[in-house]
């Protein structure tokens, strides 16, 4: 499983948010007929089966471009497809649709005002993931649901599908399911270490209300846990210090925040890493080590430039809300 | 010598002004509101005859008192006829505004940018997508208004220090009162019924002001807020659950004391953190509200038919209803007499030391004006383009009017052109609403605004 390894440790920058949204129904054939519309011009959906998978390669590492990973999630969906017996095949095209899906949540959550015709495009592109997700899910539930990696994706993926664009009862119904799948992975007998499933349990920990079983220090636990088997994951690191300052312990994130300046990132990464390091310089700043927000945002403001197609995350102003400061005219992260 | 002396004292007392003379300008009913706010100076008063007016009114100088006269029961009604979208708005330093009726306008029926010492006493609003919407000021009262029939909150105070919000009645609003990313607010005596959700205190990422705190809920009615949400499916607010009688979103240090509280569908009281309800994208916000203290209030029959998600928090809590429903984050929070309420969340919550009160609150204003400049014309422009222009465009996106990208691109290098356009559209392309003219700014305003957009503005 070493490729689903290394495609899991890419795509573990997950936004998981629960959010109230209108209900929408998922009608994958109305999807798929508009499919070609949602795609780039360049994308090879005409390929062998053989080669769908490099090509989808090629694609789902531009992160920032919906239209891209658009392009890679219907790319690895056909080797699937061609494939169905095939589990690292369908486990990578699975983990597509996640993370177009949570590339959209996140350009979602850079609007306070959800409207117009860009709103209306993510939620076509919505539509399409979630259609490929859902059958690629089923399919990988009956293949190989007691394997902990193939269980921890698929529940990182129903947390992506049900993030957004859902009744929010669904939403916080899915975050607390997942959160009593997850501790039964990772407390199974006899397994390997898994820090994804970890980062994940954690971020549910910090997010889901006490009701539900929401707790920062068992959020503190989890993810120091996900820290002692992979240091070198940069959300690993970002969630550390989130939940170390929601428990007060504001000296303590220091070292998480501090170690994220040493890392680089790998193929595919950059925007995994800039939105990292911008949610670590906001957390620097509010627990006032100044010097240490300004190296965290030096080393983000290196790598936008060195990767000119990022997205910025810049609030965008809408219905007398957001944008730049009108007082100073300056960008307000 | 001592001949020089007097005619030099003589000569100083005749330059020295006696007294400062403020106008006093009166507007008929068929005369322009807008016409007198141009030909008034600073600390002038414009008196407004009943009778109606349809425009929009914008003022950008200092100490201006725009009042419309209330004859017999009648005011001055400010109409924009579904077509305008704002009634009053005001950038200039120590406004009042008092005594209008203001309905159907599309965008802010009365709206303060960047103003400080303002008072906004006794208007009827009606409709809109805000009520009245004071935003970046200090030191303000909002006293004795009456607002119904709006699309987001009836009173949306956003980020603005120091401001009391009085005796003011909101019904039939999605959202009946709000103080969002605010500082130091005393919400009293309203009486704030039949809307989505009563009163809420509450903090957003993405916006300048990165906190919301000490925020004093007392003495007022939180009546039966359980009207179904009619918000645009595009605006934030269409995400309120009906049935909140206070809602504490992320702002610390809220008090809610001495309040009646009652028929409130899900819950009377919700304090909930940013990170459970999605809204934690901007970490410079600390998500969780600390500090609130629910001392003594009155609670009659809330939470008997809840809300999803509240209702299902309710089930699996093992209760049937909930006076109060936390989401278990909060730090140094605490409930007065908790065994007399039903709570969810609170397991971390103390009970309130005995004594806890905000009696020796009396105002959250200050006891002197907030002394600022004037609002250079690069900030007005700025608040203009947030306040005007984000209503209908969208930096990267089309909603009802083109984006800004576009008009970036089709006027680029010609500010003059675009200045022209605004002040009087013409419509160019059958798939956009007629835009309406925007000639009640001044020549300067709308230069700035087209240079903010043609050269300044990224996002």
């Amino acid at each position: 499983m070493k490729n689903t390894d290394s495609l899991l440790s890419g795509s573990s920058a997950k936004y998981f948010s629960l959010i109230f949204a209108a209900l929408f129904l998922v009608s994958p054939e109305l999807v798929l007929a508009s499919v070609p519309d949602l795609m780039p011009k360049d994308c090879p959906l005409a390929k062998a089966p053989a080669q769908l998978m490099a090509a989808y390669m090629q694609f789902s590492e531009h992160k920032y471009s919906p239209v891209d990973l658009t392009c890679a999630a219907q790319l690895s969906f056909k080797a699937a497809e061609a494939k169905p017996g095939d589990i690292e095949t369908n486990v990578a095209a699975l983990a597509a649709q996640m993370e177009l899906l949570d590339l959209l949540s996140s350009i979602l959550d850079e609007h306070l005002y959800q409207e117009g015709e860009a709103y209306q495009d993510i939620k076509q592109r919505w539509k399409f993931a979630t259609a490929n997700g859902k059958k690629l899910s089923s399919r990988l539930s009956k293949m190989s649901a007691t394997d902990p990696i193939v269980g921890t994706l698929l529940v990182a993926y129903q947390l992506s599908a049900t993030a957004k664009l859902v009744d929010p009862q669904v939403t916080l119904q899915t975050a607390h399911d997942a959160s009593k799948t997850l501790q039964e992975i990772v407390n199974r007998p006899n397994t390997e270490p898994n820090d994804l499933a970890l980062l994940i349990l954690g971020r549910l920990s910090l997010s889901l209300p006490e009701v539900y079983g929401g707790d920062v220090d068992n959020a503190v636990t989890y993810l120091k846990q996900a820290y002692s088997i992979n240091s070198q994951n940069i959300s690993t690191l970002r969630w550390c210090a989130d939940a170390l300052i929601s428990a007060n312990q504001n000296d303590a994130s220091k070292q998480f925040l501090n170690e994220m300046l040493s890392l680089q990132p790998q193929v595919g990464e950059a925007q995994q890493f800039a939105d990292e390091l911008k949610a670590a310089y906001g957390l620097a700043a509010r627990i006032g080590d100044t010097a240490l927000s300004e190296k965290l945002r030096a080393n983000r403001t290196t790598l936008l430039k060195q990767y000119p197609n990022l997205r910025t995350r810049q609030s965008v102003a809408g219905f007398g809300h957001g944008g730049p400061d009108p007082m100073t005219g300056k960008d307000t992260d | 010598m001592k001949l020089k002396k007097v005619r030099l004292i003589t000569f100083g007392l005749l330059m020295t002004p006696l007294f400062s003379y403020a106008a006093v300008i009166h507007v008929s009913n068929g005369e322009s509101i807008q016409a007198a706010v141009n030909k008034a100076s600073s600390g002038d008063t414009i008196l407004v005859a009943p009778g109606t007016y349809r425009e929009t009114v914008y003022i950008d100088k200092e100490n201006i008192t725009l009042q419309g006269e209330i004859i017999k029961g009648k005011r001055a009604w400010l109409d924009g006829g579904g077509k305008l979208n704002d009634g009053i708005l005001a950038a200039g330093n120590g406004v009042s505004i008092s005594g209008f009726a203001v309905k159907g306008y599309k965008g802010n029926s009365i709206m303060t940018q960047g103003a400080n010492n303002y008072r906004i006493v006794d208007n009827y609003v009606q409709g809109g997508f805000y009520g009245i919407f004071p935003q970046f000021g200090r030191n303000g009262l909002v006293a004795r208004n009456r607002i119904t029939g709006v699309e987001d909150a009836g009173i949306y105070l956003g980020m603005s220090d120091n401001v009391d919000m009085i005796g003011n009645e909101a019904w039939g609003n999605v959202i009946g009162i709000e103080a969002e990313n605010s500082r130091n607010v005393l919400m009293e005596g309203n009486f704030i019924h039949d809307n989505v959700e009563g009163i809420a205190a509450s903090l957003f990422s993405g916006l300048p002001i990165k906190d919301a705190k000490n925020i004093t809920i007392r003495g007022n009615f939180v009546v039966k807020n359980n009207i179904k949400n009619f918000a645009p499916a595009s605006s934030i607010a269409s995400s309120v659950p009906s049935g909140i009688g206070v809602l504490i979103l992320g702002a610390k240090n809220s008090t809610v004391e001495n309040n009646i509280i009652s028929e409130n569908n899900t819950s009377a009281i919700v304090v909930t953190d940013l990170v459970t309800f999605g809204l934690a994208t901007d970490s410079k916000v600390d998500p969780i509200p600390d500090g609130v203290q629910i001392l003594e209030n009155t609670y009659v029959n809330n939470g008997t038919k809840p809300v999803a998600p509240f209702k299902e928090m309710i089930h699996v809590s093992g209760n049937t209803s909930a006076d109060i429903i936390a989401s278990g984050k909060e730090r140094t929070s605490c409930i007065k007499h908790r065994t007399s309420t039903v709570e969810i969340g609170t397991k971390k919550w103390n009970e309130c030391e005995i004594g806890a009160t905000t009696a020796s609150l009396k105002t959250a204003m200050l006891d002197q004006p907030y002394v600022s400049p004037p609002l250079n014309i690069e900030q007005k422009g700025r608040l203009t383009y947030l306040s005007v222009c984000t209503g209908c465009h969208a930096f990267n996106t089309q909603i009802h009017g083109p984006s800004i990208l576009s008009i970036k691109a089709l006027y680029a290098g010609d500010p003059d052109g675009l200045v022209k356009y605004i002040s009087n559209p013409v419509k160019k392309r059958k798939d956009f609403a007629d835009m309406p003219k925007q000639d009640y700014l001044s020549p300067e305003i709308l230069n700035s605004v087209a240079h903010y957009i043609l050269d300044e503005l990224k996002n």
